[in-house]
């Protein structure tokens, strides 16, 4: 039985994985403060990389067409370890809702709004996220649309005005960091950006052109990726070694736009797009927690769980960090590892298990 | 916080009128029982008591029990 009636065509599908690679520009600071310089190739590195296990996923969903994870984690597992693994995914999806969303109300009250409480935010941006998801996919699916194409225009934009403070001595030296920041900071791309992904494994079915599925869904990471490693690299070239010390370095670029005195202080926009992107990450993100625990159910539909999951996000996001050093400090060191359990054991195990399951038969 | 309890309670009560006027029994009992974890942690909340976090959890389990954090 269809949980959700709503279809979305690939190529919002495509406008979604952009929106949802965009708005993790945020995650940026972490890892710059790791690689500094060299943060452009640890990205190349685990865009690269990525499609491995980005096969994998789609292996697994077109197997099963017209399915989602928590419906194929059923199948694949049995009914009652099934659930125990859609509930974890389920929770790891309610969490990154509840990060993303402390994290904008930390970003708009630190940047923006001094001296006004994060609950303000989280409230205000809870109310219109239940809303949203509450009127569907194809509502967030419709609105991604010309979100990305604003985005992939400003990140142009941005890019051509700030020409003239590049410095491509800021690249150098390149790899002048030890392995082990090499490897946490593969881990936090794998984590953050690119493996959230997997989240689109619950969307999938959704999507009218089914046999399209794959080419928009690397079509839309491939742009993504193009549109984030622009960014980061017109960043160091800008702010060079400093990149690190910045909650947002793309926010500290638009503040040195300077064109004859006529554009400048252009960084307002960067955090207008940049509460757009969250908003329709964190969309995504809760309605597929709702979407699954519906599923999970057997619900007819999952409205009535909007509001609560909405609520219980909103409570989250306001008490579940003391501060946004205790953000960034789990986000760097703890998170990353802790997310390799649902984006890729698990799915190499149901990619095993689905073999086998195959061949068996 | 207390703005959001009281949008919650009027959506929560729409909500249910709904579902019940719907005659969706099953609904009703699942988002009932969401509904009140939800009030239960809103009011924990907005009384400053403790709650349950899931950032220690996660702490736990990778730093205390796995010691596979990085700092």
């Amino acid at each position: 039985m269809k949980v959700e009636k709503g279809i979305i065509s690939g190529k919002q599908l495509m406008f979604l994985i952009i929106v949802h690679l965009q708005a993790s520009t945020l995650a940026i600071s972490f890892i710059a403060s790791l690689v500094n310089q060299s943060l452009w190739i640890i990205i190349s590195f685990t865009f690269i990389l990525m499609f491995i296990f980005f096969w994998i996923y789609l292996k697994i969903s077109l197997q099963f067409p017209g399915l989602n994870l928590i419906e194929i984690n059923d199948i694949l597992y049995g009914k009652i370890i099934g659930k125990v693994v859609s509930l974890l995914y389920i929770y790891f999806f309610w969490y990154i809702a509840a990060a993303n969303l402390r994290f904008i109300a930390d970003f708009f009250s630190a940047f923006l709004y001094q001296g006004i409480s994060n609950s303000v935010f989280i409230i205000s941006f809870a109310l219109v996220l239940v809303y949203t998801v509450r009127n569907g996919l194809e509502t967030f699916g419709r609105c991604s649309v010309p979100l990305a194409i604003l985005n992939i225009v400003l990140t142009i934009f941005i890019t051509i005005l700030t020409i003239k403070d590049w410095n491509l001595k800021n690249f150098l030296p390149l790899f002048n960091i030890e392995l082990i920041k090499i490897l946490q900071s593969a881990n936090l791309m794998i984590a953050i950006p690119f493996g959230e992904m997997i989240v689109f494994m619950m969307i999938f079915p959704y999507v009218n052109e089914q046999t399209k599925v794959k080419k928009y869904f690397y079509l839309g990471y491939i742009i993504g990726f193009i549109n984030l490693i622009i960014i980061i690299i017109r960043n160091i070239a800008v702010l060079g070694n400093i990149t690190s010390l910045y909650l947002l370095p793309s926010f500290q670029v638009a503040r040195i736009i300077n064109v004859g005195e006529i554009i400048v202080r252009a960084e307002i926009v960067i955090a207008v797009v940049l509460l757009f992107n969250s908003f329709i990450k964190i969309c995504i993100f809760l309605y597929v927690t709702v979407l699954g625990l519906a599923q999970l159910f057997r619900m007819k539909y999952y409205k009535p769980l909007v509001l609560p999951i909405g609520v219980l996000i909103s409570v989250f996001a306001d008490s579940m960090y003391n501060s946004s050093t205790e953000h960034g400090y789990s986000g760097a060191n703890i998170y990353p590892v802790y997310a390799l359990l649902f984006i890729i054991f698990i799915p190499i195990i149901t990619f095993i298990l689905m073999y086998i399951k195959k061949f068996s038969k | 916080m207390i703005v959001l309890l009281i949008i919650f309670l009027i959506s929560g009560f729409v909500e249910v009128k709904q579902l019940i006027n719907k005659k969706f029994w099953h609904e009703l009992k699942v988002s009932s029982i969401f509904l009140s974890i939800a009030l239960i942690f809103l009011l924990l909340y907005i009384f400053n008591l403790p709650l349950p976090n899931p950032v220690r959890l996660m702490e736990y389990e990778v730093k205390d029990l796995l010691h596979l954090n990085y700092k």
